[in-house]
């Protein structure tokens, strides 16, 4: 710890998974979580964790629900498609309220609504972080661990296609778990005390507990976790020149390198441009949102989807400035990941149409 | 040691659902179905004189109304009860 | 003057009671003459006689067995329709000290989940998995399953489950009994008190091949549904006597050297 090294993403999060604690990994091989998995098959054997390569995603995410629900720390990953496949068991383990650590692999990042609001059945949310470096990758996956155990809920993790193969120098940093409590909800076999059972319909509880949901209070029950969880969750995100910004350019993930570039290149040609980075992505980071909406005259939203942050960010600011959508999807040749939409040119056109447009006097 | 078996049965009727398979599989006849009803509104066995204390009633239940079995020529595992 | 009943019990030796410490008796909401009690039952005693009710961790399917979870007490996590074993897997690799068994029905295991099962006993995980076969999707109002045999009325199949429509049932145990990684597989059922002692030995061997960590173990447990069989409860024992057995044979399929030697 404390010597930079040169890896990648994959490296950084398989790494920094094992430095917390990770006991059990599944998944199943898709492209690009491939890569995640060879690294994890890697680094849990070192630490004596078990990896299952699963003989579906389906399993795999089961397999992480028993694991987790005994008190390990788990972790399950995939990318799009084996994701909605999850959704069955991702949907009932936040009712369960086991705590397990979900990297979403993407390819592009249509699945920003999906990481935020689940594409499952029932009421649940995730914490959802988008690192957009392999340092904060390393980083966010501890925190993510803590998080985890912390509020007993799932939390997910938005890597994609470009950080599982960029290789950066970074470091692995100590991180403080001090204040977790004892898992007093662990299913280990009943030595020495009443049984307990986790339960997707009425939580996890103590047999014969008398204060336990009942049936049917699970949606209300959900609606004041998530409550909870909004509140009390530290929402995360990055700014920049915000005291001076006409107009502030928010984006998430990877993506947001390179929007935080083109504003760079374009602050250089005179342009007050600023730059809002969430980077949990849910709870959404609403304060630093507001304080661009306040001093910026509008703001524009670019991501790699048809338009899924951009409904956060106008929920945030309501109507207070006009909120512009520049982002598209936009795919490489391979269909893993992204294409032209951030190339510097193109993303530079874009911010300066919508920067012009605004300057026109309405 | 006796050679005739007699027995006698633990038998909760309250929790009884009136399914008759105790009646079925009794050897020897000796469960009959009441004409009363339980508090939760089902017909329950009473027994009659005779058993044997032969546990095939006990094993049948599916409501475990039958909670305990007697019977004067004991079994391997009335060591372990008593 | 004869004998009060009291005055009776007093000359004679208790010879069986209901387990206590693993199954919590009283009322519970199965329909009368249901069969799945019997088979929780019977775990329950195993479970007892090995003394394992503090270090086993139940995983539940859903079915009505679902709500008669509450019989059991020892550590459980319900599981989604037909994930059981994936669940049991996670638990197992994480526990490997602790028993881990699964309960699920024949929609559960063989319907929805068929896969999740044929992988846990190729990879042979050493945990334990009773199908209750009742040839029904109970809980939904009895709607046709995998396992329905052909003829065989059901919510879904009034005139009978056909062949040409929906196929041949599935013969679970032998099934599993075919993968390299199964330890133990057998066929049981709940219709008699003889079939029932029989059963309580599969499952005891189950367990012990569990025990002695030889892999994959397996014992569906064939019960009576009466009500998704449009029946009476005292005829349900009968048919499956004349005609379900006849089809799932009862039996052991795969029996390990080690746990026949001890038994």
């Amino acid at each position: 710890m404390g010597d930079k090294q040169l890896i990648d993403g994959s490296k950084a999060i398989a790494h920094s998974a094992a430095l917390a604690g990770c006991r059990f990994y599944a998944s199943y091989p898709i492209q690009p979580n491939s890569h995640l998995i060879e690294e994890m098959t890697q680094e849990l054997a070192k630490i004596g964790g078990v990896t299952m390569n699963a003989e579906s995603e389906g399993e795999a995410i089961n397999m992480v629900w028993g694991a987790a629900a005994t008190g390990n720390r788990a972790m399950c990953s995939t990318t799009v498609t084996g994701m909605s496949l999850m959704h069955e068991a991702m949907s009932e383990m936040f009712a369960a309220e086991v705590a397990y650590v979900f990297v979403h692999m993407a390819r592009g990042q249509t699945e920003y609504r999906v990481g935020t609001r689940g594409g499952g059945h029932g009421e649940y949310r995730y914490i959802s972080y988008a690192p957009h470096t392999v340092q904060e990758a390393a980083d966010l996956t501890r925190l993510a661990f803590y998080t985890a155990d912390k509020f007993r809920t799932p939390v997910m993790i938005q890597a994609d296609y470009i950080l599982t193969h960029t290789v950066e120098a970074m470091e692995f940093h100590d991180f403080d778990e001090s204040d977790l409590k004892e898992k007093d909800w662990a299913i280990d076999g009943a030595k020495g005390r009443v049984p307990r059972i986790n339960s997707f319909i009425r939580g996890t509880y103590s047999l014969g507990d008398k204060s336990a949901m009942a049936y049917g209070e699970l949606q209300e029950r959900a609606m004041e976790r998530i409550a909870y969880l909004e509140e009390n969750v530290p929402s995360l995100a990055e700014t920049g020149h915000l005291d001076d910004a006409d107009l502030v350019v928010i984006s998430y993930g990877y993506v947001s390198r390179f929007a935080k570039y083109a504003v760079g290149l374009l602050r250089e040609e005179g342009m007050k441009i600023g730059f809002v980075r969430p980077i949990t992505m849910w709870p959404f980071p609403k304060k630093e949102v507001l304080e661009a909406a306040e001093k910026a005259k509008a703001l524009a939203v670019f991501e790699l989807n048809n338009g899924q942050m951009v409904d956060d960010v106008r929920l945030t600011v309501l109507g207070r400035v006009p909120v512009h959508f520049i982002g598209r999807i936009s795919q490489d040749d391979s269909g893993f990941g992204m294409g032209k939409a951030i190339e510097i040119p193109n993303l530079t056109a874009k911010i300066r149409e919508t920067y012009e447009q605004m300057k026109v006097p309405a | 040691m006796p050679t005739k078996a007699i027995g006698t049965v633990d038998l909760d009727i309250e929790i009884c659902k009136g399914c008759e398979l105790c009646i079925k599989v009794c050897p020897v006849n000796v469960l009959e179905m009441s004409r009363e009803f339980n508090t939760i509104g089902f017909r329950y066995p009473i027994l009659l004189d005779g058993c044997t204390g032969c546990e095939m009633c006990a094993l049948i239940c599916p409501d475990f109304c039958f909670t305990a079995i007697y019977r004067n020529i004991p079994n391997k595992r009335a060591a372990e009860i008593q | 003057m004869p004998m009060t009943k009291e005055q009776a019990k007093e000359q004679l030796k208790k010879v069986w009671s209901l387990p206590k410490n693993s199954v919590n008796l009283g009322t519970h909401h199965m329909c009368p003459g249901c069969g799945e009690p019997m088979a929780y039952r019977i775990i329950g005693e195993i479970i007892e006689e090995m003394g394992i009710q503090e270090n086993l961790i139940q995983v539940a399917g859903i079915g009505c067995y679902s709500a008669l979870d509450v019989m059991m007490q020892n550590d459980r996590i319900n599981a989604l329709h037909g994930r059981a074993p994936s669940v049991a897997t996670g638990v197992k690799r994480m526990l490997p000290d602790r028993f881990v068994i699964t309960i699920q029905g024949d929609g559960d295991l063989v319907s929805e989940g068929i896969a999740e099962a044929v992988h846990c006993a190729a990879r042979g995980e050493n945990f334990t998995v009773f199908l209750l076969n009742n040839m029904v999707n109970g809980e939904t109002g009895g709607h046709m399953t995998a396992t329905t045999m052909v003829g065989h009325k059901t919510k879904s199949t009034l005139q009978g489950r056909d062949a040409k429509v929906h196929g041949m049932p599935i013969k679970t145990a032998e099934l599993l009994a075919q993968l390299e990684g199964t330890a133990y597989s057998a066929r049981g059922s709940v219709h008699s008190p003889a079939a029932i002692i029989r059963t309580k030995r599969m499952v005891r061997k189950a367990l012990h091949a569990q025990r002695d960590n030889l892999g994959f173990s397996f014992v569906e447990i064939l019960t009576m549904c009466p009500t998704g069989w449009f029946m009476e409860t005292w005829e349900a024992p009968q048919f499956m006597e004349d005609t379900m057995t006849k089809y799932f044979t009862l039996g052991e399929f795969k029996v390990p050297e080690a746990v026949e030697a001890a038994a």
